[in-house]
């Protein structure tokens, strides 16, 4: 096990710094204070008999400005740093973290970590073995022009006083919320494999919702914006249609109120927007195909999966046209890096190819379990004082190869519903079935949106859903979504992570959420 | 080791004077969480991941008039809170103004809290963490079924603490255990969790065999159609109707129209009989069964609170911002939420029962439709076809869509056990309902 010496940790930070397109400001890895925390945490886990081990210096900061009708109702600025060690003593992991970045308690950690990996030894049945990964030294950031960070408190809130307006002017819409986070995740990791990476993330999650109240029968409707967090600069939002889309979303909250509850219920063509299929990709092929959850390592709370080891390569997940891929490299993805929290460089592959079961996701610790020579690099820890373990990467649909659209998609549809946004969303424990809302419904007819609708849930199983996708989209529509905090793990973990697609149509089992009859 | 109390009041009370000492107008709060935490998982009959730490939460909210901001940073030395005071101010400042913002809260007496605290807890070695793992992996190993859990500990101090002379602590020590145990053909799933203050009182013994039994008894269950039945919830399963009820229980989002409980008109429904008479929710962070924080992130005293009283909703959860524009009296914020005991033994919730369903826990609930409180969600880990007052056979489990007002309106039997949910401050008995819907069948074992 190699420790790095300071000398050797300068000379790995000239190298990347070289060899990398480093932001004005960034290269931290001169810093010598963190240098020797890095060195001496490996050094102290050496001693202590580790025979892997990691340090990753991790910082977080989340800025939050979130506006009422009218008003700002908050501004907040979050922010977290520390160092966690993560050792393999006889074939054991332990971790260990404290949030003072010394050496001293650096050292302290790793022998903390060490402790902790002996007392599990006793209770293991195969000691753990990390598939080989080269060792990396490089620097990779978010590419980006603005800084969010940088840009005014009172501009943000500005732009959000005015989606708030603009929503406000609607009549019959009677309130407003908007918000935008910025996050920042700056990480080095070093490990005993002679790996140093530092990595710089900014993330956007910008949303706005519209509501509208009838008092006199006591009903009320919401409409939220179907726009998606991005790993980007400021320009992004700047050029996104945040601003531009308000009005519309303000005008079907009051369409929505006014619409029909569904009626039509049962076996029905839907017409999916990216806006809503995104989420369902995320539940119904994004968590399933989990290595860890299907071998039951997540069995005691997020549950196992129907897609286990048995079945790779021969299971139909879904229709010829149906290929699904996991990609830690996709641009503006929220789960894109460059390398992992196992200092692993980021890929993309295969899921599900033309609907056979073909891939899952793995870290150095699981490749093995799968008989694959190398990790496809899904380690992820939320902050410095989480355990790394396997999180999702974006997980997409890739679009058909004919430049079909929603206009084309309800063209060819006699009857069914065209959903778009999120609403409600539930799977269970295995991944079989699940249900989700959304924020607009619209129903079709002969070829033609008739009418909007309200009240409306489609129920489906993940492997008839995906086999029964008939038409997608093409390119032109391929779009990203997104959720920002996804959660797996005990204590629970969040992991950002972007999902894309073209609309697609499928069939599923439309219910009415407020008939107590069909639901 | 965490913070004493008087270090963390002392480290809160020097992060209120830097502010102060930058800006003599403003208006500050600061609240300290100063803990450890420690756990170890076990998965697939072994220990796969553990994790120990000390961390530091503070968060500082400033004012300056009517502008307002919040910071928080993990660093706490001294350096670390000039910092954070500079942070939170320079961000108040720049913050627009907030025409609902109302001054810090000053001096309080917090009710006298029930213990919260065991010193043999706070200190437990991580070795005990992973004997309770071991003894799990062994009853499991010993009825040939495969187990995986969690065990938690966390032992903790806040201050809190404002420039209008609010001053503020608790300490709580606590230890978590919940698993999981699976039949090897992957037909039968069960799982047990209990939360304690002591750890003497984990029996992880106990847990990891009711875990395995109801494995055992759910093994390859029975096709039964979707339909609605008579239901009996245990008391993870039961917990989540009170949790999604408290939820919906807003002041403001009832007086504004957007709320089960608004009143057609205006108004909300307050005094109203919505649920059944066996049915009253209460929180009671000072009584020694629900022991907790007696006071809220603001600083507000929490005495105790009852919001539905034997059906009728008696409560709101109000800010005090809403409460001032509506004559109203703030409710605090409380952090856990209790279903007070009925008489029924389990053998009288079972035998009211001529063909129903018991479900031993729901898994991803989430709202559907609000407008009628209706949920969706999923059973799992032990669910039985019930006949004749008697558990007859294993069944699939189900996808559900259900009011929970009309849930609690049909409930028609409540155990005369409430044990701990979750956390220790959330207590909920066995609850029997009629009529619930069980949409949709799912495969999941």
């Amino acid at each position: 096990m190699p420790a790095l010496s300071r000398r050797s940790l300068l000379q790995a930070s000239a190298a990347a710094l070289a060899v990398s397109r480093v932001a004005e400001g960034r290269g931290l890895l001169l810093e010598s204070l963190l240098q020797d925390v890095c060195a001496s945490a490996l050094e102290a886990a050496k001693r202590s008999g580790a025979t892997y081990a990691d340090v990753r210096i991790h910082r977080r900061r989340n800025e939050t400005v979130s506006v009422r009708d009218d008003h700002v109702e908050g501004v907040g600025d979050d922010e977290s740093y520390g160092v966690g060690v993560r050792v393999l003593v006889d074939g054991a992991w332990g971790f260990c973290s404290t949030s003072r970045v010394q050496v001293s308690q650096a050292q302290a950690a790793a022998k903390a970590a060490c402790e902790l990996a002996r007392a599990n030894a006793r209770v293991l049945q195969s000691k753990v073995e990390l598939a080989p990964e080269p060792a990396h030294v490089d620097v990779w950031q978010t590419p980006l022009e603005k800084d969010p960070f940088k840009i005014p408190i009172a501009d943000k809130a500005e732009l959000l006083l005015e989606v708030s307006r603009a929503l406000l002017a609607v009549p019959g819409v009677s309130y407003a919320t908007a918000s935008l986070e910025s996050r920042l995740e700056w990480k080095l990791f070093a490990n005993s494999d002679g790996s140093l990476i530092e990595q710089s993330i900014t993330r956007l999650g910008p949303g706005y919702e519209a509501t509208a109240v009838d008092e006199k029968s006591s009903d009320f409707q919401t409409r939220a914006w179907d726009g998606a967090g991005r790993q980007a600069g400021y320009e992004w939002l700047e050029q996104s249609r945040f601003l531009d889309d308000a009005r519309q979303v303000g005008e079907e909250a009051v369409q929505k109120l006014k619409s029909p509850g569904i009626s039509a219920l049962g076996n029905k063509h839907l017409i999916l927007s990216p806006t809503n299929l995104w989420l369902t990709i995320h539940e119904s092929v994004g968590h399933p195909t989990e290595l860890d959850r299907a071998l039951g390592y997540e069995a005691n709370l997020a549950g196992t999966s129907f897609a286990t080891p048995d079945k790779l390569g021969k299971l139909k997940y879904g229709s010829e046209q149906v290929t699904l891929y996991a990609d830690k490299t996709t641009p503006g993805g929220l789960a894109t890096v460059g390398y992992d929290d196992d200092g692993v460089r980021t890929q993309r592959w295969n899921l599900v190819e033309r609907g056979l079961f073909v891939g899952y996701q793995t870290t150095r610790e699981q490749a093995g379990w799968i008989s694959e020579k190398a990790s496809r690099g899904c380690s992820y820890a939320q902050d410095h004082k989480s355990v790394p373990f396997q999180r999702m990467p974006n997980v997409s649909l890739q679009p058909g190869p004919k430049d079909l659209g929603v206009k084309d998609l309800i063209a060819a549809t006699d009857d069914g519903v065209y959903i778009v946004g999120n609403g409600s969303w539930s799977i269970d424990h295995q991944r079989y079935n699940f249900q989700f809302g959304g924020q607009m419904f619209f129903e079709v007819k002969k070829g033609k949106v008739t009418r909007a609708l309200k009240d409306v849930a489609y129920q489906s199983n993940s492997l008839e859903f995906w086999s029964s996708l008939d038409l997608l989209g093409g390119p032109a529509e391929w779009k990203l979504g997104a959720a920002f905090d996804d959660g797996k793990g005990e204590p629970m973990q969040s992991n950002p992570v972007s999902h894309g697609c073209p609309p697609a149509r499928f069939k599923a089992n439309l219910i009415n959420t407020r008939s107590k009859k069909e639901a | 080791m965490p913070l004493e109390t008087r270090e963390a009041a002392a480290v809160v009370g020097e992060v209120l004077a830097k502010v102060k000492k930058l800006d003599r107008s403003a208006d500050v709060r600061a609240s300290l969480w100063s803990f450890r935490s420690a756990n170890t998982r076990f998965a697939r009959n072994e220990v796969t991941t553990s994790g120990e730490g000390e961390e530091s939460e503070l968060t500082l909210s400033v004012a300056v008039g009517k502008r307002h901001a919040q910071a928080t940073s993990n660093q706490v030395d001294g350096a670390g809170l000039t910092a954070l005071a500079a942070r939170a101010l320079a961000l108040a400042r720049v913050a627009p103004e907030d025409p609902e913002y109302l001054p810090v809260v000053g001096a309080q007496k917090a009710p006298a809290p029930a213990p919260t605290y065991d010193e043999a807890t706070a200190k437990l070695p991580s070795q005990a963490r992973a004997e309770a793992a071991r003894v799990a992996v062994e009853a499991a190993r010993a009825k040939g079924l495969t187990i995986a859990g969690f065990v938690s500990g966390f032992t903790g101090t806040w201050a809190l603490g404002t420039s209008a002379g609010l001053a503020l602590q608790y300490r709580q020590s606590l230890l978590s255990m919940s698993a999981t145990a699976r039949t090897s053909d992957g037909t039968g799933s069960g799982w047990a969790q209990a939360s304690v203050l002591k750890a003497r009182e984990l029996d992880a013994a106990k847990l990891a065999g009711v875990a395995c039994e109801k494995a055992a008894l759910s093994r390859s269950p029975r096709r039964l159609e979707p339909g609605r039945y008579t239901v009996l919830l245990e008391p993870a399963a039961a917990a989540e109707l009170v949790r999604f009820t408290h939820e919906a229980l807003d002041a403001r989002s009832a007086d504004e129209g957007r709320s089960f409980f608004s009143k057609p008109g205006g108004g909300k429904r307050l005094g109203e009989q919505l649920l059944s008479e066996r049915v009253t929710l209460v929180s009671n962070p000072t009584g020694a069964s629900t022991p907790g924080a007696t006071f809220d992130e603001e600083g507000l005293p929490l005495p105790g609170l009852t919001w539905v009283d034997r059906g009728v909703v008696k409560a709101f959860r109000t800010s005090r911002f809403w409460a001032k524009k509506t004559g109203g009296t703030p409710s605090g914020n409380y952090g856990g939420v209790s279903l007070v005991a009925g008489s029924d033994s389990w053998e009288q919730l079972l035998s009211g029962i001529e063909r129903g369903v018991l479900i031993t826990r729901f898994w991803y609930t989430n709202w559907v439709d609000p407008t009628t409180l209706t949920i969706t969600g999923l059973t799992r880990d032990g669910t039985f076809l019930v006949e004749q007052g008697k558990v007859v056979a294993a069944v699939n489990n189900f996808r559900f869509n259900e009011s929970v007002a009309q849930a609690f309106a049909r409930c028609d039997g409540l155990g005369r056990e409430a044990p701990a949910v979750g956390a220790p401050e959330s207590r909920c008995p066995a609850l029997r309902t009629r009529e619930f819907n069980l949409a949709s069948v799912s495969e999941a074992v």
